[in-house]
């Protein structure tokens, strides 16, 4: 009986490490660096704005300030990336996904633009 | 103390260490992520520049802040780009014109009307990212090695230059609102001997041919033929020492150009700003909250898309939403048209030169109408232009949508951001204040005419 009781203590703190590893871990390293997170995923939202409006024609003066200013928001959120390893996850997500996830993931008074 | 607090002791200490070092590894690494970003801006340090006072900054100097070069004897280039305004002159609008014209029907005269623009400052113009100057870029350099320039005078004007400010510098002197002056206007009676009362000899060649105008500002300077008076042997003395091969009667205006741009460049040179020292490694050069701006000006906030580069300016045209007010001319209202005025291309229509950013914070008010006084209003209009109509009924501006063909993309992309972004951007921009040379460097104590002049 006693061992029996043991047993499945054991077991009980074998699913609460599993818990704690795989949902507690994540939320404090978002705990940490959630801000660098969301900026990181924001620079990438605005990049992906961008890029909606590749296929419209514009002057060269624009076409070049907007190839500029994308080629800096990708360098930072590759930038980001690599410097915050969780952030990969997301990098194969859609646009919308990134956003969706992006307001979830602030907080909701920080995210007022 | 036993051995259990000793073992506790020694663990919180290692905890505060270990977040003392990681928070420095993070800051150290996060100011190294701004470098690398600003290097994909093509943001770098300006070099300091050696100022010499030698014979040709000499010359220039005086001719800079010399009223004696204006048709009417009133107004010098620092009559516009006063030192102690940022090197503009702090009024909403100056002499920096466009040209605009439409025919009277009932006549079929062609009537010219002016638009005032707001002076652009002259910091580090001689920087080689300087490709346009002026609002609408009329002075363009075609070809830097070979010193060809564009300018509305057609080929041939800019020959005999080394670099676009010392084309620009002469620039003023043929139009009438600048430096021209009106056509039967006498200089003011109040003027001290010799220049009082004196026929403005520039007028009624406007617009002809800038050749004669600049044959009558050399002649006016070193004396015609062998008449000189005695402030004109100063100055023919000092062309003498500034180009000890030429002649005083070989002199033109191209000797006159080289002198003030020579003067502008080592004068008007401004360096070492936080954000020069930041980008060369001092982490410390820089605010928290200067680098917070710079991450926005940088990032999400769009603007090193235009305001990149070592001045912070791409030197290119775009229609960033401005408009100002047009002017009625025979009951027809002109607008600003800004790059149109030159191309002629109806895409570029209110498109203006992106503003070089360098000391920003010292010459308001901003953009090509001067219709905005501070940093603040001039971000949250960038900001604002493609969301708030209401912005534009509050003040001189209107919005009008059919006048947004063309719209920069990047303003339409802009984010809203709020105040205390906005205060970060600004942090950011008076961290560009650079260094300046001394003011005994730069004002003279007299020019050499004697005339008195603007600061």
């Amino acid at each position: 009986m006693r061992k029996e009781f043991i047993r499945l203590l054991l077991v009980g703190l074998v699913f609460f490490s599993g818990y704690v590893l795989a949902i507690g871990v994540p939320k404090a390293y978002f705990m940490l660096y959630g801000a660098e997170i969301s900026h990181a995923v924001q620079q990438c939202v605005v990049s992906e704005r961008l890029k909606a409006l590749d296929a419209e024609k514009f002057s060269i003066d624009d076409r070049l300030a907007l190839d500029r200013q994308s080629r800096i928001l990708l360098n930072y959120c590759h930038l980001i990336r690599s410097k915050t390893s969780s952030v990969s996850r997301y990098s194969t997500l859609s646009p919308n996904e990134i956003e969706t996830l992006f307001n979830r993931l602030s907080n909701p008074r920080g995210s007022m633009r | 103390m036993n051995n259990q607090s000793l073992r506790v002791a020694i663990v919180l200490i290692t905890i505060v260490l270990i977040s003392i070092v990681s928070v420095i590894y993070r800051g150290a690494k996060d100011d190294e992520f701004i470098r690398l970003l600003a290097r994909s801006a093509d943001m770098k340090p300006l070099e300091v520049r050696y100022r010499a006072a030698d014979p040709l900054y000499k010359l220039g100097q005086s001719l800079f802040y010399d009223p004696v070069l204006s048709g009417d004897r009133s107004t010098s280039c620092s009559s516009c780009h006063s030192i102690d305004k940022g090197l503009s002159d702090g009024r909403q609008n100056s002499n920096n014109l466009e040209l605009l014209s439409t025919v009277d029907v009932s006549t079929g005269d062609e009537v010219k009307s002016y638009r005032l623009r707001n002076s652009p400052d002259l910091w580090n113009r001689d920087h080689n990212d300087t490709k346009f100057l002026f609002w609408d870029g009329r002075l363009e350099i075609v070809d830097g090695e070979r010193k060809i320039f564009a300018t509305p005078f057609g080929s041939g004007f800019g020959d005999g230059f080394e670099n676009i400010l010392e084309v620009q510098s002469t620039f003023p002197m043929i139009t009438e609102q600048e430096m021209n002056g009106a056509a039967n206007k006498y200089s003011s009676e109040t003027l001290p001997p010799p220049h009082g009362n004196k026929r403005n000899t520039y007028a009624g060649l406007n617009g002809a041919v800038p050749h004669a105008i600049h044959v009558k500002v050399v002649e006016r300077l070193v004396g015609a033929g062998s008449y000189q008076e005695d402030w004109q042997g100063r100055y023919a003395a000092a062309f003498k020492d500034a180009f000890p091969n030429i002649a005083t009667s070989d002199v033109n205006i191209t000797h006159i150009g080289k002198a003030i741009g020579h003067f502008e460049e080592l004068a008007f040179s401004s360096n070492n700003s936080a954000w020069d020292q930041f980008l060369l490694g001092d982490s410390s050069a820089l605010s928290t909250e200067a680098k917070l701006g710079a991450k926005l000006f940088l990032g999400e906030a769009l603007c090193s898309g235009c305001h990149s580069g070592a001045l912070l300016s791409d030197f290119r045209f775009h229609h960033v939403g401005l408009l100002s007010e047009p002017i009625d001319v025979l009951g027809e209202e002109l607008d600003d048209l800004g790059r149109f005025a030159v191309t002629g291309d109806p895409q570029d229509n209110f498109r203006f030169r992106t503003p070089p950013l360098r000391n920003v914070a010292l010459s308001a008010p901003y953009f090509h109408d001067g219709s905005t006084e501070s940093l603040r209003d001039a971000i949250k209009r960038h900001i604002l232009i493609s969301g708030d109509e209401g912005y534009y009924d509050q003040g001189r501006m209107r919005f009008r949508a059919a006048k947004m063909v063309g719209l920069s993309p990047l303003i339409r992309r802009t984010p809203r951001l709020n105040d205390q972004e906005v205060d970060y951007l600004i942090e950011f921009l008076r961290s560009l204040n650079g260094e300046q040379a001394p003011r005994s460097f730069i004002i003279p104590d007299k020019v050499l005419s004697n005339l008195q002049f603007k600061r």
